[in-house]
């Protein structure tokens, strides 16, 4: 199986928060969701943003803002359920009408397709308009393309020469039967994780094959989107032609209107949430304001653990990283208490000492580098350190830190500065813009020695975090795109990834018990330090109601009211 | 013509111990003015003469209560036409004083005038400001009064702004301006000082005929001693605040009792002492006070005529006037146009003519530094100069160095004595700084300065001091000739008297050639060789000092030797003849092709302009 | 007055041209600038990548890839964001630009009537007690940072007073069109206007007062005073219309380089989506398509408003009307 999984990675501001419990792909129960309470129903739900979130086309954007918006606008032929809570992990079915019947090769999937459907521009959804919405992926080089629907037969033309994508052999359509066959190339365990995002939205055969920017184009979910401007306010308003066909996959919604403004600061978004002039802000809310509302607005706060973690990748291919020993030393020496209160203290963040977050899928609580070695990071052992940099013999070699221009990649960055000096090297920082950051600390071209970023999954199975982030298909030298930032690159631990993802496939349990044994073991190499797991924080209007928060969207919000 | 003031035996104004004091820095009163008495008849003229620092103009301030009352007081008693000045309220100096019983003119005519309203908004200003006439009438009146200072074609200027007059106009219409309300006293600060003596003599003689007409008493204050013995009835000295002598300006002229009068008399350069002297001849030493004269000593050396130092040659000099699209030229000024002369070493050339004749950038264009576009031959001893640039350039001009009109201008505030004299030498690697050190402190001595005033800064000197500096920071190079850009036309008398006996000394001990540019002709008298005079950017007639001034053979160069204020008050109410002039700037469109000017030799070196002959 | 105008336009379009090659090539000379990466999307595979390389006309040659973004800048205007793929620059600036110049226009009005106002009464009282107030207070306007000013204003008037009498009226920040709701526009607008025109009153101010008692010192003064012109006269039509000159020519400068995008943080802390805020993201997310549009409408005002500047002087001042 061609993996080159790869993930979705939140920026700081744009956070994708999920969390996740388990992969399980059982069809869930849907739980008997309370009659729409008449008496919420209505009202205009009124969200802002200091920025947009670019396109509006939900085959190319890979933001954590408008997926949230995508989740009530747009459905794949499976869905992450709309649900609080680890629930929100598990596939359902939306736009099929079951779970697909999958071959004995795990190579077939075959889809039915509901019958009754309608787009918000009252066409039927068919099996053509599926056939034309995974063409479409490539055709417009949406961003997982390569990484996502790599698999499907067909795609490998598709990739070379995007325009005429036609997957064939990959996705047939059969208009009588109302279904959609769609056939790899390899098992995927991972692959209706795929079809659930929303790239794999299904949308008119008729849309242009190129980014739609802000035209909107019609979808199937209980809102539409009714005007986008990305420098001022996006609507939604209810698609009329939305009935219901199921609470988990697609709910409706309760307010008749969602309002988001961009603009401002994240300090006036507050303010504006305070007085009821907004319900909810996505941005993070500033640091010194916390205190206060945690004593003012208890009701309004919600937080919510995230499937990420902050870490620091060290160049494993050039001095003085390219000694385990000090890579180890780092580890050991770096004080994650530290860490937490220069990122706003235990309310935002979580220590961690090892890659997969906590309670995701494949992770086991064990820390190598502490104190006392066992389950949990404990303190820094800094005589340890000492000895390894000793040994090392790196003493007095030249660091560089590059982190992004926000306060809290430059407050991390600075303690990183403030430990290899401890440790006896020539730290320094470089602040490099957050928004080329993340492509330049990839490029070996730049020679980045260590840096600051932060990696969010883009569905809940470990792969997408150890495969993705230290699979050595995941090294592109001199490329902007090589999201193993550490160059990191072990032929036996990459073998047991391969075949760990192969067993994922019939024996999920297994598997993830031997992601945990990964997980130790790319840590004994130590190719980066986690820092810690950041904590999502919202704010909401004290008249919104029923919060409820996805691991994969945040905020539910088409399951909240407003009145 | 019979003085006024013995049918009116009430004076205008009559001034008594009259104090001025300044509060200056940290809260400190200094007395500027101190116990002056003065007393004008209606239809008299009082000249107010003294060097500057001598509170005169202060005086013109306090009789009319300009002088700001926060950094000001005033004792003694002004009464003007009955009202004790120093009594009113500002309030009433504005609505019944200023503008209607006295009105001023001033030295600068050039910023007396407000540059951006017309000059006919500004005449009717003053007239409608205190009294309730009607815009077309006060109109009429403005225009009237236009014709009255003989303003040619006075309605159609009423429109123009400041800067579309020559400097003579303009001080016709600040003297409109004045006369606008008729009033019974008009102060005169130093009303032609700034002018063209051609020009001078024309407002001298304009003031004369309207204080007639009018019957106002006049107070004029002036540095100029021909001035004041051609406009004053009677004079009063003043010296450093205080009043040195007063009387008819017969008897301060010809028996001044206080050796400063003596003294301030004697140092005005006369036009027509050198008459039958061969040689350049230093001012008389004055001392002022004693007010002992030693006669001048003559120029000993003579200068060497076997080879010119300097040739010039068919030197032109344009500025562009652009506009257009692309800025192209569409007009240039000829501000130098076909000029030819040689300066030999040890001698002085002067270059005199009025105000934009192009004396100046001559000057200039010699070392490039016009800014405009000259062509020419410019040969310093076989070097041709306009060959010359970058660093050959820089080389050659250490030898031609210039003494600037303005040394405060001229010399860096930030910048002692010592490093403003060095710079120069070791910007020209001449030698080392002991050695640059050594040369400054030789020439402040050979420049009539103190050694260990080096290290004071500019504004610490005498205006006479700072331009002694000047000529110091110019030796320094060792050059072979000076440029002296007039360079001695804002000092004082007595000082000025000083500087040019220096430039004199100076090229009698260095042998060096002088290029002496200059309005004042008194002084061009004394210190050239020869004399070059320039009119609308060409030479109309050049020769030996003795040729041009004792018969001058173009009838320019005779206008302007005539209009020189002559400090005898006998020859006072010869009227000049002719009317006033604007003068003309030789703006020209680019097709235009200046004629071809030829020079008649009318005595061996002694050439004049072909156009004499026939305009004479 | 045609071939001014003319000579004009030709000097605009050259300045422009220059600022724009200027701004490309920097653009490239930026170590990390190379957009592909970042319009293919996070981790996109290599394929993706080149597919987008070439949908975009990164692979060709610079000039090339200049003209074509000219052309879809100025001729087919269908130019699309490096950062924000599929958002169209033109609309976006001119739908920007309303917001930004009902801003700084307002401001300018009221930082020029008080401007005015505070230099002429100081001037007027030099030395003396409401001298010295106005300025320290335009002191202190010119000193406080304008981020700040609007953090503080909104914290008063947005949470700490907010339910109160005095500043319940204030609506949420963010700017209303005045062709939907001119009240609500000027509302919405009052607090921003304050907080853009403090520091140019103080500024202007200081400005005037110091050219005013500069004029004073003016020989023509001397002459208007010794004509009988009341103190008052002499102040507001001989030495201020001199002296509003310098202060005019600012204006042309500031009002330019505001409207163009200078007024950046007053739109952040107002939530006021102008093109000042545009420029900044594009810059801080290297977009070079906004950042080369933002920069050429920058550049295209501040010629604009010299040219209007230069005009205005000339009507003050004759005198420039030689040239």
């Amino acid at each position: 199986m061609d993996l080159r999984v790869t993930s979705r990675r939140g920026r700081r501001g744009r956070a994708l928060a999920r969390l996740a419990i388990t992969a399980a792909m059982i069809p869930a129960v849907a739980p008997a969701l309370a009659q729409a309470q008449e008496a919420h129903r209505g009202g205009t739900m009124q969200l802002m943003a200091v920025a947009s979130g670019g396109t509006l086309d939900p085959q190319i954007n890979y933001t954590a803002q408008f997926w949230q918006l995508y989740s009530a606008t747009y459905d794949g032929l499976v869905a992450f359920k709309k649900a609080d809570g680890p629930e929100s992990n598990t596939v359902v079915p939306d736009l099929a009408a079951d779970m697909p019947t999958v071959s004995a090769d795990g190579k077939t999937y075959t889809f039915t397709l509901r019958k009754g459907v309608k787009f918000s521009n009252g066409d039927d959804v068919t099996p053509e308009d599926v056939v034309a919405s995974l063409q479409r992926i490539f055709k417009v080089s949406s961003p997982t393309s390569g990484s996502f629907y790599n698999g499907i037969v067909g795609a490998d033309d598709c990739l070379s020469s995007p325009a005429d994508c036609t997957l064939e052999g990959g996705v047939i359509a059969d208009a009588d039967a109302n279904t959609v066959t769609i056939n790899l190339v390899e098992p995927d365990p991972e692959f209706l994780f795929k079809l659930s995002v929303p790239h794999a939205s299904i949308l008119p055969k008729g849309t242009a094959a190129k980014d739609m920017g802000n035209t909107p184009i019609p979808g199937t979910g209980a809102y539409m989107f009714t005007s986008y401007d990305a420098n001022n306010s996006l609507t939604m308003e209810r698609n009329p032609h939305f009935v219901e066909w199921s609470a988990d996959a697609q709910p409706e919604g309760y307010a008749d209107k969602i309002e988001y403004k961009f603009g401002g600061t994240e300090e006036s978004a507050v303010n504006a949430v305070m007085n009821g002039q907004a319900d909810w802000s996505f941005d993070p809310l500033p640091a010194d304001r916390l205190a206060e509302l945690s004593t003012n607005a208890t009701d309004q706060l919600h937080v919510h653990a995230q499937s990420a973690w902050w870490y620091a990748p060290m160049n494993v291919n050039i001095p003085p990283f390219n000694d385990v020993r000090v890579r180890q030393a780092l580890n050991y020496a770096v004080d994650r208490n530290a860490l937490v209160s220069v990122f706003g203290g235990p309310a935002l963040a979580q220590p961690v000492c090892q890659i997969l977050p906590p309670d995701f899928p494949g992770h086991e609580d064990s820390c190598i580098y502490t104190q006392d070695p066992g389950d949990t990071w404990s303190a820094p052992d800094m005589d340890k350190a000492r000895a390894l940099v000793a040994e090392s013999g790196t003493k007095g070699e030249k660091v560089n830190v590059v982190t992004e221009d926000n306060a809290a990649s430059r407050g991390v960055g600075t303690y990183l500065q403030s430990v290899l000096t401890d440790l006896g090297y020539d730290a320094t920082v470089q602040t490099v813009s957050g928004d080329i950051q993340f492509t330049y600390i990839q490029n070996t071209n730049n020679n980045v020695q260590i840096s600051v970023t932060q990696w969010y999954m883009d569905y809940p199975a470990a792969s997408n975090f150890l495969n993705v982030l230290f699979g050595c298909g995941s090294f592109h030298p001199g490329s902007d795109s090589s999201i193993n930032i550490a160059g990191f690159c072990d032929e036996e631990i990459d073998a047991r990834m391969k075949s760990a993802m192969t067993l994922g496939a019939t024996d999920p349990e297994a598997a993830n018990a031997e992601w945990a044994k990964i997980d130790y073991a790319v840590m004994e190499k130590a190719p980066a330090v986690p820092l810690f797991t950041p904590r999502r924080l919202d704010l909401v209007s004290e008249r919104v109601g029923n919060f409820e928060y996805s691991s994969l969207f945040n905020w539910l919000i088409a399951k909240s009211w407003v009145q | 013509m019979t003085k006024s003031s013995e049918e009116n035996p009430a004076p205008v104004l009559s001034v008594r111990g009259l104090s001025v004091s300044f509060r200056g820095a940290r809260g400190v009163w200094s007395e500027v003015v101190r116990g002056l008495d003065l007393e004008i008849g209606a239809g008299e003229t009082v000249a107010l003469v003294g060097e500057s620092g001598s509170g005169k103009s202060v005086t013109s301030m306090a009789i009319t209560r300009l002088l700001d009352p926060a950094t000001s007081r005033l004792g003694g008693s002004i009464i003007l036409d009955g009202q004790d000045i120093l009594a009113l309220s500002e309030e009433d100096m504005v609505s019944r004083i200023r503008g209607q019983k006295v009105a001023m003119i001033f030295q600068e005519p050039m910023t007396s005038l407000h540059p951006i309203y017309t000059i006919g908004d500004q005449i009717t200003e003053a007239l409608t400001v205190h009294s309730q006439i009607s815009k077309a009438e006060a109109r009429k009146q403005a225009i009237e009064l236009l014709h009255r200072v003989r303003v040619p074609h006075a309605e159609a200027r009423m429109s123009d702004f400041p800067h579309a007059f020559s400097g003579g106009m303009r001080q016709r219409v600040m003297i409109a301006i004045a006369l606008a309300s008729r009033p019974k006293l008009l102060i005169a600060d130093e009303p032609t000082t700034a002018l063209d003596v051609t020009v001078e003599g024309e407002i001298l003689d304009l003031l004369r005929d309207l204080q007639e007409e009018f019957g106002m008493a006049m107070l004029f204050i002036t540095h100029d001693m021909g001035v004041v013995a051609e406009v004053a009835d009677r004079t009063v000295v003043m010296l450093r605040g205080e009043m040195v002598e007063s009387g008819t300006t017969a008897q301060i002229f010809d028996a001044p009792v206080q050796p400063y009068t003596k003294g301030l008399l004697a140092s005005v350069p006369r036009l027509g002492t050198m008459r039958g002297e061969p040689v350049p001849l230093r001012f008389p030493v004055v001392d002022m006070a004693s007010g002992s004269v030693t006669p001048g000593t003559k120029l000993d050396r003579t200068p060497d005529t076997a080879a010119p130092l300097l040739k010039i040659r068919d030197l032109v000099t344009r500025f562009d006037k652009r506009g257009g699209l692309l800025q192209r030229r569409v007009a240039q000024v000829h501000a130098v146009e076909d000029v030819s002369f040689d300066i030999y070493p040890g001698e002085t050339l002067s270059l005199v003519g009025e105000s934009g004749c192009g004396k100046s950038t001559t000057g200039r264009s010699l070392i490039q530094l016009s800014g405009g576009r000259s062509s020419g031959s410019v040969d310093l001893k076989g070097t041709e100069l306009f060959d010359a640039s970058g660093e050959k350039l820089r080389r050659l001009r250490r030898r031609i160095q210039m003494i600037p009109q303005d040394p405060l201008a001229s010399l860096s505030p930030r910048m002692t004595i010592s490093e403003a004299l060095t710079e120069p030498f070791l910007e020209h690697r001449m030698g080392s700084r002991a050695e640059a050190r050594q040369k400054a402190e030789m020439l402040m001595n050979q420049v009539g300065l103190q050694p260990d005033m080096l290290a004071r800064f500019p504004h610490e000197f005498s205006g006479g001091q700072r331009q002694r500096v000047c000529v110091a920071r110019a030796l320094m190079l060792d050059p072979e000739m000076i440029i002296a850009d007039e360079s001695v036309s804002a000092l004082d008398v007595s000082v000025k008297a000083q500087v040019v006996n220096l430039l004199m000394d100076i090229q009698q001990n260095l042998g060096l050639a002088f290029l002496f540019i200059s309005h004042d002709i008194a002084v061009v008298e004394r210190i050239s060789h020869r004399i070059a005079v320039m009119y609308l950017g060409e030479i109309v007639e050049i020769g030996p000092r003795a040729a041009i001034m004792e018969s001058p053979a173009h009838p320019y160069t005779r206008r302007l030797i005539e209009a020189v204020a002559v400090p005898d008050p006998s020859r006072r109410h010869s009227r000049r003849s002719q009317e006033p002039v604007e003068l003309k700037t030789p703006l020209h469109p680019m097709s235009y092709v200046p004629p071809k000017r030829r020079y008649i030799e009318i005595t061996p070196g002694h050439l004049v302009r072909d156009d004499a002959m026939t305009a004479a | 007055m045609l071939t001014n105008f003319l000579s004009r336009l030709l000097r605009m379009v050259i300045v422009m041209f220059g600022i724009s090659v200027i701004t490309f090539l920097i653009f490239f000379a930026t170590p990390g600038s190379d957009p592909a990466a970042r319009i293919a999307g996070r981790n996109a595979a290599p394929e993706t990548i080149a597919a987008v390389r070439h949908d975009f006309g990164l692979d060709r040659p610079l000039y090339v890839q200049y003209a074509l973004m000219m052309d879809r800048l100025f001729i087919t205007r269908d130019l699309t964001s490096f950062a924000n793929r599929g958002q169209k620059i033109v609309p976006t600036i001119v739908s920007a630009a309303p917001a930004t110049l009902s801003l700084v226009a307002g401001a300018a009005i009221l930082w020029m009537a008080l401007g005015a106002m505070t230099g002429i009464i100081a001037a007027a009282f030099r030395n003396r007690l409401p001298d010295k107030i106005l300025m320290g207070a335009s002191m202190m306007a010119v000193a406080m940072p304008v981020f700040w000013v609007g953090e503080m204003i909104n914290l008063v008037t947005q949470s700490r007073l907010h339910d109160t009498w005095a500043f319940s009226w204030v609506p949420p920040l963010g700017y209303v069109p005045f062709t939907s709701d001119p009240a609500g526009w000027f509302l919405a607008l009052v607090f921003p206007w304050i907080c853009l025109a403090l520091l140019y009153i103080g500024l202007y101010g200081r400005m005037l007062r110091t050219g005013i008692i500069e004029t004073y010192q003016e020989d023509y003064i001397r002459t208007a005073r010794s004509k009988g012109l009341s103190a008052r006269r002499v102040l507001l039509k001989h030495a201020t219309r001199t002296a509003i000159i310098p202060i005019v020519i600012m204006f042309g400068m500031d009002f330019g380089v505001l409207v163009g995008g200078a007024a950046v943080l007053t739109e952040v802390v107002f939530g006021i989506n102008g093109v000042g805020r545009l420029t900044y993201q594009a810059l801080k997310a290297l977009d070079l398509p906004m950042i080369m549009a933002t920069v050429l409408y920058a550049s295209f005002f501040v010629v604009v408003a010299n040219a209007i500047v230069d005009v205005l002087c000339v009507m003050i001042d004759p005198r420039m009307r030689r040239k």
